[in-house]
Parts: C-alpha cells; sequence; structure tokens
C-alpha cells in the first residue's frame, strides 16, 4: 500500500523508550508481586471452604429461626393481625361478589384455604348488613 | 527455553515458580511492546503487564493446551489492554475530557517517547481509532502477525480482521493527506 506521506517506511520505528534497567527489574518485582499476592491467599485466617460452610449453616439457622417464631407466635397475636386484616379486606369486599371476593382470598393466601370461604362470606354479609342499616338510615332521615 | 519445555517444567512437582520464570523472561519484552503500543504510557503499561502475568500466573493451572502457549498469553494480555483502554475512555469522559486528546497531550509530553513528527501524528491518529481496529492494526503492522494468528488470538474471523485493518489504514492515510 503507498502513501504519499511515505508514513509506513518511517512509522515502524519504536519511538518509545523505558526506564533504565526496566526488563532486568521486571522479573523481580513480578516475582515479588506474585509472592505478595500467594501469601495473601494462604494468610486468609479462615479458609474459603470453612467460610461456606459457616455461612450454608447460619443460612440454615436463621431460617429455623424464623420458622420457629412463626410456629410459636401467639394466639392473641394472630387474631389482633386477622381482625386488622379483616378492615382492610371489608373496604375493597365493597364491590365484590362473594365467589370474587373468596378467590381473592384464597388466591393471595390471606386465609388458610379451607377456611377462606366461609370468613369471606361472613364479611360480605357484615357488609351488607352494615351498608343496608346505612341505606335506611339515609332514607328515614330523608323523610 | 521452548513453550512445550516451560508447560512440561510446570507440571513438574515443585518447578511451578522456576517455569514461571521462564516463561517470564521469554514473553515480558514480547508482552510489554504489545501492551505498551496499546495504552502508549509506560506507567499504564507496566501496571497492565503486571496484571497480565498476575492472571497467567493464576491460570496455568488451568491451561488445558487447546491453543498455544503464545497464543493463550497473548490473549489474556490482549484483553487485559482492551479493559483498560475502555476502562480509561470512560474514566477521561466522565471528566469531561476528550480521551484521544488527553492521550495524545500526553504522549507530548511523555519523556519517554522520543518519536519524530510523523510517528507523533502517528500514534495521535491511532489513538483516535477504535480499540479493536487499534489492536488489529497494531498486531498486523507493528507486530507483522499473520491474520490466521491474530484470529486465534483475538477469537475474530480472519475476514473481519481483514476488514478492521483496512479501515485502520485508509483512516490513517486520510489523516495523513489531510496534513
Amino acid at each position: 500500500m503507498k502513501d504519499s506521506n511515505n508514513w509506513q517506511n518511517k512509522a515502524k520505528d519504536n519511538p518509545f523508550k523505558v526506564p533504565h534497567g526496566y526488563f532486568e527489574s521486571f522479573e523481580g518485582r513480578m516475582m515479588d508481586r506474585i509472592a505478595a499476592e500467594s501469601n495473601l491467599i494462604h494468610k486468609r485466617i479462615i479458609p474459603m471452604p470453612v467460610i461456606r460452610w459457616i455461612t450454608g449453616i447460619a443460612a440454615v439457622f436463621i431460617m429455623g429461626f424464623i420458622g420457629v417464631q412463626q410456629f410459636y407466635m401467639k394466639p392473641q397475636q394472630v387474631l389482633m393481625n386477622q381482625e386488622a386484616m379483616y378492615e382492610v379486606l371489608a373496604y375493597y369486599a365493597q364491590d365484590m361478589d362473594d365467589a370474587s371476593f373468596s378467590t381473592m382470598m384464597a388466591d393471595n393466601k390471606l386465609l388458610p384455604a379451607d377456611d377462606a370461604q366461609d370468613d369471606a362470606i361472613d364479611i360480605v354479609e357484615w357488609m351488607d348488613v352494615d351498608e343496608m342499616i346505612i341505606i335506611d338510615a339515609m332514607i328515614e332521615m330523608a323523610y | 527455553m521452548t513453550d512445550q519445555e516451560i508447560i512440561v517444567l510446570y507440571k513438574q512437582k515443585g518447578q511451578e515458580e522456576k517455569a514461571f520464570t521462564e516463561l517470564l523472561q521469554v514473553y515480558q519484552e514480547r508482552l510489554y511492546w504489545h501492551i505498551r503500543r496499546m495504552v502508549t504510557n509506560h506507567d499504564d503499561a507496566d501496571d497492565v503487564l503486571q496484571n497480565t502475568f498476575v492472571k497467567i500466573w493464576k491460570a496455568l493451572p488451568k491451561f488445558r493446551g487447546d491453543s498455544g502457549l503464545f497464543t493463550w498469553i497473548y490473549r489474556i494480555a490482549s484483553n487485559e489492554a482492551l479493559s483498560f483502554l475502555n476502562q480509561r475512555k470512560k474514566r477521561l469522559a466522565l471528566r469531561m475530557d476528550d480521551p484521544d486528546q488527553v492521550v495524545v497531550n500526553q504522549l507530548e509530553g511523555d519523556e519517554y517517547f522520543d518519536g519524530d513528527y510523523v510517528q507523533k501524528k502517528l500514534y495521535a491518529v491511532i489513538e483516535t481509532l477504535p480499540a479493536k481496529q487499534k489492536i488489529v492494526f497494531q498486531m498486523k503492522y507493528f507486530d507483522e502477525m499473520k491474520y490466521q494468528d491474530i484470529s486465534e488470538i483475538l477469537d475474530t474471523s480472519v475476514g473481519a480482521l481483514k476488514a478492521s485493518y483496512h479501515h485502520a489504514v485508509k483512516k490513517i492515510e486520510q489523516a495523513f493527506k489531510e496534513d
């Protein structure tokens, strides 16, 4: 390939230099670094396989602890949680029929599947009654 | 010592460091110049070269010999240099600097660069090439390597390498014509 500036002939000479003695000392510096990196690995206080075992055992203990805590939760706490949940669910139940509400409860595992339908129907019925009372009261007030 | 002799020595129990020292002696200078032309600055080249050899040392136990030792070592060095160039570009871009111009300015003031006008101009243009084109141009033009060897090292088809080299040469020629 020809070029009017003839750059190809001139440019192949190496214009770069290195500090004096660079290549002579490189091997020593490199071996020092390799030794330092190897020492870092050897000096690890706890060997890597042991760390993996400890992490695994810790994970099992944490999961076990959470499971036990859930299992032994006081019945009163469960009841209070359920009551709070019912209040929220009751709000959403206003515009839903029994079957839809029951399905939502079961799908979201808000209650054990076996109890979901009965509890849901109870809530919806309670809402209906209240609504009727309110509507009746409003009609009476209007007249 | 040949590549094969280095591998045989490395596989002997207790001879790993000796084999690695031999490998250093064979390759340190060749790899240095390979990397230096890519990164241009001596300190950067020294860092990249050291990182390359640390990676080689760590990876040697897994070297299966599917490719030649030369190819394998050059691949590690090339990847390390390309990775450095990408990081440098991002770093300079974050500082809102023009990465190519910064490197050209560094070259101007580099006490370890002794090029004439044509060489300064050439390296300034090379600096503007995409990293992959840059490495292909360097391996073909300066190191005078065969496309087949470059293909194995960079894991790129010979056709793609020829295209990269062609584009690089065209850009350099154009830059010199405009000069």
